[in-house]
């Protein structure tokens, strides 16, 4: 196993770069970290639309998720890969046709968690909100959203690692993410297959068992802070 | 999900795209831009790899694809493809040339014209070494592995009709299965199953080549319909490095005599394979 | 200060609101009780428009509240309105509660913020509380921070539907003093409760519903006295037994 890494780990690390394409582990980040931070504000605009008062948004809004649903997610990748060049004319490099179909994909995923945790609040929540006179956006993203998503956290790690977890699917079009390049190396080197992917399979671990605990350690601070904000702040 | 569908759905789209795109110009149209944008694979050594030093892909078809792009006098870009997509790769657009091991069969005709072959490999059963199997025969009613969806199934089948074929996701492990005697046999193309004995060590049994090859597989350049010009390029391509010499030199280097492969030359480059279909 | 004129409410077929027009004069207070289901508490909604109303008109200092040219924000940030189950927001604590409609609203930055909103805690007696959480206070000093919150922007009105009725009984004295002293500084108040000796105490009138019809609207002295409608003195008896 460290053969393997000392051989291939720049090849692992970065792929190409800095003569070719960025690869390997860093693209994985890159794509996970971009996923992630386009499809959170999606999810939560597609969360406002199914949770809102405008039908038309709601209708378009469900539609969305259940035609989302109803397509795996290598399909859409496929789909955005070929037939999304068509419909805009110039094709679109392979990276970001995946992180465009992970975030379509998991918008409706997340947006449907985030919808569950607007429901879930209390009804007095948004009229204490109305009766103070506050109007939508701040009523929106001061009084319920803040509430709605901390109390949905656990739902929202889950998809979070699964976005990580879904930018392996870029190896069926020649993305050079990690599992991509994982995959060359085996073949490169033929028979040693199981502790290729064993090293695969750690690195997917690290990193998404490195996330849900970054977000309990959020979790934790926003509770403490919750609780025992400083005094000291308001008294100056 | 029956990705296969998928695949089929794809080509489809970049057929009904391909009038589009699919101008008479293409060699023109390459001279101009001045780049001819090769599709390879990056997990296929020796003919197309990631190298490990240079982390760059190498590998007889890199070679040859660059060769051909010097020969029309543009500069060669390589754009990685994958098995599963590299059809849909070319009728897009997204690439001028497929140099990635695409095996001549007849419904590929149909959708992209082939060169003449620059490649032709054989396919034999392989046996662990220390197996009593010494000819195919004698996997008559034994249990094989292949990976799923290749031409290789039906093939093996024709062959031992009594054999039992256990499909696998990857070759990676139909090796597997093979090390741990879940399957008797396995099939490998002359460089791969090559390479595997190569890399055998004290965890990994010896493997052994059955003699009789179960076939020879040819593949070509191919190219979008609708430009002869091109494809007539490439056959004269392929017949100028036949006849210098530098065919065999690339050969040598990577499958041939001056790699740890020594494989020996049964094709002729540029030679139209058309008796050659696999199905 | 608050009139109501000929006030329709459906809910579907239900009409739980009949015709009510009644008028509630600048800084008094006004006490609605009636057993539950007369739409008390429907009725004090509509004055905010938490409710919506079919017929009739309700004016809030001469406007008419469900006028076209009416922006409804603007319209509740003069009228407090306290809640039954209090609804503070529990991801914030006490003062940011207090602070938010000075800050969201009045877009004020913290700093500028923080001295009219302690002030506004003191004045419940909860300055000790700033930091906390809902979570972590009492019932009846969750109610006086709800209380704090909807006065912070100087409403005139200040609407209050059933404010004890979720606390424990040792709790309801200590929102009933505030609220007593808040009545006696010239708000305009109407609160629905069931507290009678809060009402025979403090309201200007007390408003008896039933069906969603006002019964009886009468003085405080007349209410509790013995020429009162039949309809109340049932219920009085009704919730004496109760307590």
């Amino acid at each position: 196993m460290l053969e393997i890494i000392r051989e291939y780990g720049l090849m692992l690390l970065i792929g190409e770069y800095p003569h070719g394409k960025l690869g390997g582990l860093a693209l994985t980040l890159i794509i996970s970290i971009v996923s992630l931070a386009v499809t959170f504000p999606c999810a939560i605009l597609i969360a406002l639309a199914r949770t809102g008062q405008s039908r038309p948004l709601k209708a378009i809004a469900s539609g969305f998720v259940h035609s989302v649903r109803a397509i795996p997610l290598l399909m859409l990748i496929f789909w955005a890969y070929f037939a999304l060049p068509m419909a805009i004319g110039f094709p679109i490099d392979a990276t970001y046709t995946l992180i465009i179909a992970i975030v379509v994909y998991q918008a409706a995923y997340l947006g449907e968690i985030i919808a569950a945790g607007i429901q879930g609040l209390p009804n007095g929540q948004v009229e204490a909100a109305k009766a103070l006179g506050l109007g939508y956006v701040p009523t929106t993203f001061r009084v319920i959203l803040p509430q709605a998503i901390f109390n949905v956290i656990p739902g929202i790690v889950n998809q979070l690692t699964t976005i990580i977890k879904e930018s392996s699917l870029g190896s069926i079009i020649a993305v050079s993410e990690l599992s991509y390049v994982m995959l060359q190396v085996n073949s490169n080197e033929v028979t040693k297959p199981l502790q290729i992917f064993g090293i695969l399979a750690a690195t997917y671990f690290i990193l998404c068992f490195a996330l849900s605990q970054a977000t309990n350690w959020l979790e934790r601070r926003i509770a403490n802070r919750r609780t025992g904000r400083v005094l000291v702040e308001v008294i100056a | 999900m029956n990705l296969n569908l998928f695949l089929a759905a794809a080509v489809f789209t970049g057929a009904a795209i391909l009038s589009t795109i699919g101008s008479a110009e293409q060699l023109n149209d390459i001279k101009t831009a001045g780049i001819l944008n090769c599709g390879v694979l990056t997990n296929s050594p020796p003919l197309g790899f990631q190298d490990a030093k240079t982390r760059e892909p190498a590998g007889y078809e890199i070679e040859l694809c660059g060769m051909f792009a010097k020969y029309i006098g543009v500069k060669p870009r390589l754009t990685p493809v994958s098995p599963q997509t590299r059809m849909a790769e070319l009728t897009q657009g997204r690439v001028d040339i497929l140099a990635s091991l695409l095996s001549y069969s007849k419904e590929r005709a149909e959708q992209v014209d082939f060169s003449g072959a620059y490649i032709a490999e054989d396919f034999s059963f392989v046996v662990l070494d220390a197996s009593p199997i010494k000819v195919v025969d004698d996997l008559s009613g034994q249990r094989i592995g292949l990976v799923k969806g290749s031409v290789l199934i039906p093939l093996t089948e024709k062959r031992l009709p009594d054999a039992r074929v256990l499909s696998f996701e990857t070759s990676a492990a139909s090796f597997l299965a093979l090390q741990q005697g879940k399957v008797k046999a396995t099939v490998y193309r002359y460089s791969e199953g090559k390479a595997v004995q190569r890399n055998a060590g004290n965890e990994i049994k010896a493997l052994r080549f059955l003699d009789e090859p179960l076939l020879s597989m040819p593949s070509g350049f191919a190219f979008r319909k609708g430009s002869p010009e091109l494809v007539k390029t490439a056959d004269e391509f392929l017949a100028s490095i036949e006849k210098s010499g530098e065919g065999q030199k690339l050969y040598d280097k990577w499958l041939g005599k001056d790699s740890d492969l020594k494989a020996t030359r049964k094709f002729e480059f540029g030679k139209p394979q058309s008796t050659w279909f696999a199905n | 200060m608050i009139e109501f004129q000929g006030v329709s409410k459906w809910f579907g077929p239900l009409k739980v609101i009949k015709e009510i027009s009644a008028t509630v004069d600048k800084g008094t207070t006004i006490v609605l009780c009636g057993p539950s289901g007369s739409g008390k508490s429907t009725l004090v909604r509509t004055v905010n428009r938490l409710e919506s109303i079919q017929e009739g008109t309700i004016t809030v200092g001469g406007m008419d509240i469900n006028a076209k040219s009416v922006n409804v924000n603007t319209l509740r940030t003069g009228i407090g309105f306290i809640f039954q189950q209090f609804n503070l927001f529990p991801h914030l604590t006490v003062i940011d509660n207090v602070m938010l409609p000075l800050r969201r609203i009045h877009k004020q930055s913290r700093k500028e913020a923080l001295p009219a909103a302690l002030l506004m805690l003191e004045r419940v007696g909860l300055a000790d509380k700033a930091n906390s959480l809902p979570a972590d206070i009492s019932g009846g000093q969750s109610q006086r921070v709800a209380i704090a919150r909807s006065l912070i922007l100087k409403p005139e009105v200040l609407i209050l539907d059933e404010p004890t009725s979720a606390l424990d009984p040792e709790m309801v004295s200590e929102v009933l003093k505030l609220l007593r002293q808040l009545s006696g500084e010239g708000i305009t108040m109407m609160c629905v409760t069931h507290e009678m000796g809060f009402a025979r105490e403090v309201a200007d009138r007390i408003w008896f519903l039933k069906n969603g019809a006002l019964t009886f609207d009468a003085k405080p002295e007349l209410f509790f006295s013995s020429g009162t409608h039949p309809d109340v003195r049932g219920f009085l008896s009704s919730i004496q037994k109760n307590h």
